[in-house]
């Protein structure tokens, strides 16, 4: 018991600190907001000019609305990209320090990172808050009625994709150690992302082999799921829930695997 | 030409590039799927219109994007002080001293989209069109050089803003649709104030032969008027910076 | 009775180095053909260092003394041989060890750039558990010690070096660590700072009894802390004992300085010695150091010698000469 207090009082002691370093970076980070939510009221101008020329429109701007500020909220949650700077720590030697005190590399990639998730959640939300007040006050939003059990497992989910996400990001940085253009490959992992997560536009109106893509691999779950959830209050099915599941567990043991090499690399070569 | 040395590099970014840009165009497609026709383009001249996004932003991405990171470090680690003791035109040293060659094959991709678009829709643009497009072109590109020019030197009044250089690259969006789309406040906004929702449509109309003569008039004389300001701008900021002793 | 503290036996570290021909050429061919070259950057090494002892590593870049220092921490695994700090094995990297000791490396920092030193401190503070009376009497004391109290409230980055390294070295203390490993801590401070920085680490190692192993290319650093020193060329020891008696093994001559009451010809002080100084009314000679004591008695009697003072070769050109044969014989 006394094992589990002090470990709780290092984590909070080393968030605390990460949290302070992350608000540096405050003015950034509202720079980044404003240029995520930017594209997205562009993108409403372009679909109302679309769906008003068009004759029978298959989806409403209501919905589409819903759909795209899901989009920005699940992305905002849940998103990583410390892929983009780790593997440069990793190919410069700057993990020697975490190598000789009591605090790994790792662990200070997710205090890290989740100390600022939570900053850039607690900025996000006004930002969301007034966005959502303007748009249902315009008339553009429509959220169906949602039970108590659709709101846990749509924050549980959210929960499942930051880790997912956190997970892809810490495989691509775990390839610094063999090759030298990990850094490249977060572009190519937004890519990916932004294809089969289902983020692009709502599920109902991908064409049918993307639908069938989308449905058959995990990314579906960094948007796709819980955006149909709350749109279409479509629950996971056991399957999904495995899917999730077993993903995880292949992401994490797979990590784990390449860190112990990775190391091992790193600690006869020198870094 | 060091770019090319590192080959495997080079390969490797020109295969991103090429996959964003078609991405882009899929997206797209997306969209045309709900309806044939976005503020009345139908999907071809769309697809137009989407190279022609494609050449100027290869061109800004090669010309630009690195330049006006190297500037606004330049301003913000305070070593502007040694570029302003040299005789060649600042502005000029600023922005132009080192260029990136991995968008060739978006610039490639561009045109093979706009080529295909045209057979496709079988217009065959006459010589004049064609030389007023590039000419349009050009001046979109100044254009987007002013403003990204004017917004880097922003950093003159802030003490750190490392994304600072992303607020050009995220109107991006704006720039890839027809002007048509935007109506009311939105349109004064993107065609007569910031007239960023010209950059492409209007050099795409031109080859389409439905370009209306306010809209390539105001693009060439806000093109010029920008640069104007931006050159305004800059002096005004390095006299600022320079009374303030650094 | 001094324990052994650390224990190194038959210490070797060999570095496969890729060669790669230079331009494109070379790139695409190295794509399927690469040729190797094995470094010994450590050829079996051994030592025993006790505990309370500051030892300094001497020797040229790339001798193989901060490669040593990193096995040493653990942060890089030996080819062959044993180490034993503290009683554990370094690469183990157990926590129980990390705990006892500190790595300061003068060209890297391990403080925060964009925060203040303080909150690197605290960083440590929850990683090394540190309980907080401790950490605040060791805190206030090392800031005393060493003047930032100013400093440690300002961001990192707007430090000059000197003060820097006097957080860096705060930094590495605050967990009180019974070893100490100190790579080229002085690297780039000015003079007086270098002084300061080695009363401090003279005091720390007097008041708590650590062990420190020092490598510095600054001779005054080494002379001034290290009663042993370890020479290490080309990844061999060379020289395992007191630094007094590398003079009496290696220093091959004597400086003579002498002033004159009447002018002398250069000619005059050929025979007894290489001049090399001469201004008419004084001279300095260099001299075999088993004659030189003749040899001066010589002079005082051939010559008008109104001041003479002989004096040891600097250390630092004796390591250098030391460094020099071995090249030569190497």
């Amino acid at each position: 018991m006394n094992r589990i207090a002090q470990q709780s009082n290092f984590y909070s002691k080393v968030i605390r600190f990460k949290f302070i370093k992350a608000l540096q970076w405050r003015t950034e980070m509202i720079l980044w907001i404003l240029l995520d939510i930017f594209p997205f009221i562009i993108l409403l101008f372009i679909w109302q000019s679309v769906l008003s020329l068009s004759a029978s429109p298959s989806i409403s701007l209501p919905e589409l609305t819903v759909f795209y500020y899901l989009v920005i909220l699940v992305q905002g949650f849940t998103v990583t990209h410390f892929e983009e700077y780790r593997p440069e720590e990793i190919r410069m030697g700057k993990i020697d320090f975490f190598l000789i005190k009591p605090y790994s590399f790792i662990q200070e990639i997710i205090l890290n990172d989740i100390a600022g998730k939570l900053l850039y959640i607690l900025m996000i939300s006004p930002f969301l808050a007034l966005l959502g007040y303007i748009l249902w006050h315009l008339g553009l939003f429509a959220i169906p009625a949602l039970t108590t059990i659709h709101v846990l497992v749509f924050v549980c989910l959210l929960l499942l994709a930051y880790i997912l996400q956190f997970c892809l990001s810490l495989l691509i940085t775990m390839t610094a150690f063999w090759f030298e253009e990990a850094q490249g490959l977060s572009n190519l992992k937004i890519l990916v992302i932004s294809l089969f997560s289902g983020t692009l536009i709502p599920f109902a109106l991908l064409p049918e082999w993307l639908q069938k893509v989308t449905n058959a691999q995990p990314l579906k779950f960094l948007f796709a799921v819980p955006i149909r959830l709350i749109q279409e209050q479509a629950l996971p099915t056991a399957q999904d829930w495995s899917m999730l599941f077993g993903t995880l567990a292949f992401l994490i043991g797979t990590i784990f695997l390449l860190w112990q090499r990775g190391i091992q690399k790193y600690s006869s070569a020198g870094g | 030409m060091r770019m090319m040395e590192y080959r495997g590099d080079f390969l490797f970014w020109a295969l991103v590039s090429i996959l964003w840009t078609g991405f882009n165009f899929f997206f797209f497609s997306l969209i045309l799927r709900v309806s044939d026709t976005v503020a009345g383009w139908t999907a071809d001249e769309m697809y137009l219109l989407l190279g022609t996004f494609t050449l100027l932003d290869a061109f800004t991405w090669t010309f630009f994007y690195q330049n006006m990171q190297r500037y606004t470090r330049h301003v913000f680690t305070g070593s502007l002080t040694m570029l302003l003791t040299k005789p060649i035109s600042t502005i000029f040293l600023l922005t132009t001293s080192s260029n990136s060659f991995n968008n060739i094959f978006r610039f490639l991709i561009g045109c093979a989209a706009i080529v295909i678009s045209l057979h496709r829709m079988e217009i065959t643009p006459s010589i004049s069109s064609v030389v007023l497009y590039f000419f349009a072109l050009m001046a979109a590109a100044l254009f987007i050089y002013a403003i990204w020019f004017m917004a880097s030197t922003l950093s003159f009044w802030i003490e750190k803003l490392d994304n600072i250089n992303e607020i050009i690259p995220g109107l991006r969006r704006v720039m890839q649709v027809p002007r048509g789309v935007f109506a009311g406040a939105a349109s004064v906004l993107f065609t007569v104030l910031l007239p960023i929702s010209l950059v492409a449509s209007v050099p795409s109309e031109i080859l389409l032969q439905k370009a209306e003569t306010k809209w390539v008039v105001w693009l060439f004389v806000s093109s010029f008027l920008s640069l104007l300001l931006a050159r305004k701008f800059f002096y005004f900021a390095i006299k600022r910076y320079s009374s303030v002793g650094n | 009775m001094s324990q052994p503290v650390i224990t190194v036996s038959n210490l070797k570290k060999h570095f496969t180095v890729y060669k790669k021909q230079p331009g494109l050429l070379g790139s695409i061919r190295s794509l399927w053909h690469r040729e190797y070259e094995t470094v010994a950057a450590v050829d079996d090494i051994s030592f025993t260092i006790n505990q309370g002892e500051i030892v300094g590593f001497i020797g040229q870049n790339g001798a193989g003394k901060t490669t040593t220092l990193k096995m040493l921490s653990g942060l890089l695994y030996p080819t062959s041989g044993s180490v034993s700090v503290l009683g554990y094995n370094p690469w183990n990297r157990k926590s129980a060890f990390q705990k006892q000791f500190s790595l300061v490396l003068g060209q890297k920092n391990q403080l925060w750039w964009d925060l203040p030193a303080i909150e690197t401190f605290l960083l440590n503070q929850a990683i090394y558990d540190i309980p907080e009376a401790q950490f605040r009497k060791t805190l206030n004391k090392l800031v005393n010690l060493l003047d930032v109290k100013d400093s440690i409230q300002i961001q990192v980055r707007k430090l000059s070096l000197g003060q820097r390294m006097k957080c860096e070295l705060i930094a590495a203390l605050l967990h009180n660590p019974k070893v100490l490993f100190l790579d080229e801590p002085t690297i780039g401070l000015d003079v007086v700072m270098q002084k300061t920085l080695r009363d401090f680490i003279s005091e720390y190692n007097r008041e708590f009894g650590a062990t420190v192993i020092l490598t510095s290319h600054y001779m005054d650093d080494v002379k001034e802390l290290c009663k042993r020193v370890i020479m290490i060329d080309h990844g061999k020891k060379i020289y395992d004992g007191l630094l007094s008696n590398i003079i009496s093994k290696y220093a091959r001559n004597k400086t003579l300085s002498l002033v004159f009451s009447e002018s002398v010809t250069k000619k005059s002080l050929t025979e007894f010695g290489t001049v090399k100084n001469w201004n008419g009314s004084s001279a300095t000679l260099l001299v075999s150091r088993k004659e030189a004591t003749k040899i001066a008695a010589r002079l005082l009697e051939s010559l008008p010698v109104q001041d003479l003072n002989i004096e040891e070769a600097p250390l630092e050109a004796i390591i250098r000469e030391v460094f020099g044969n071995k090249a030569k014989s190497a």
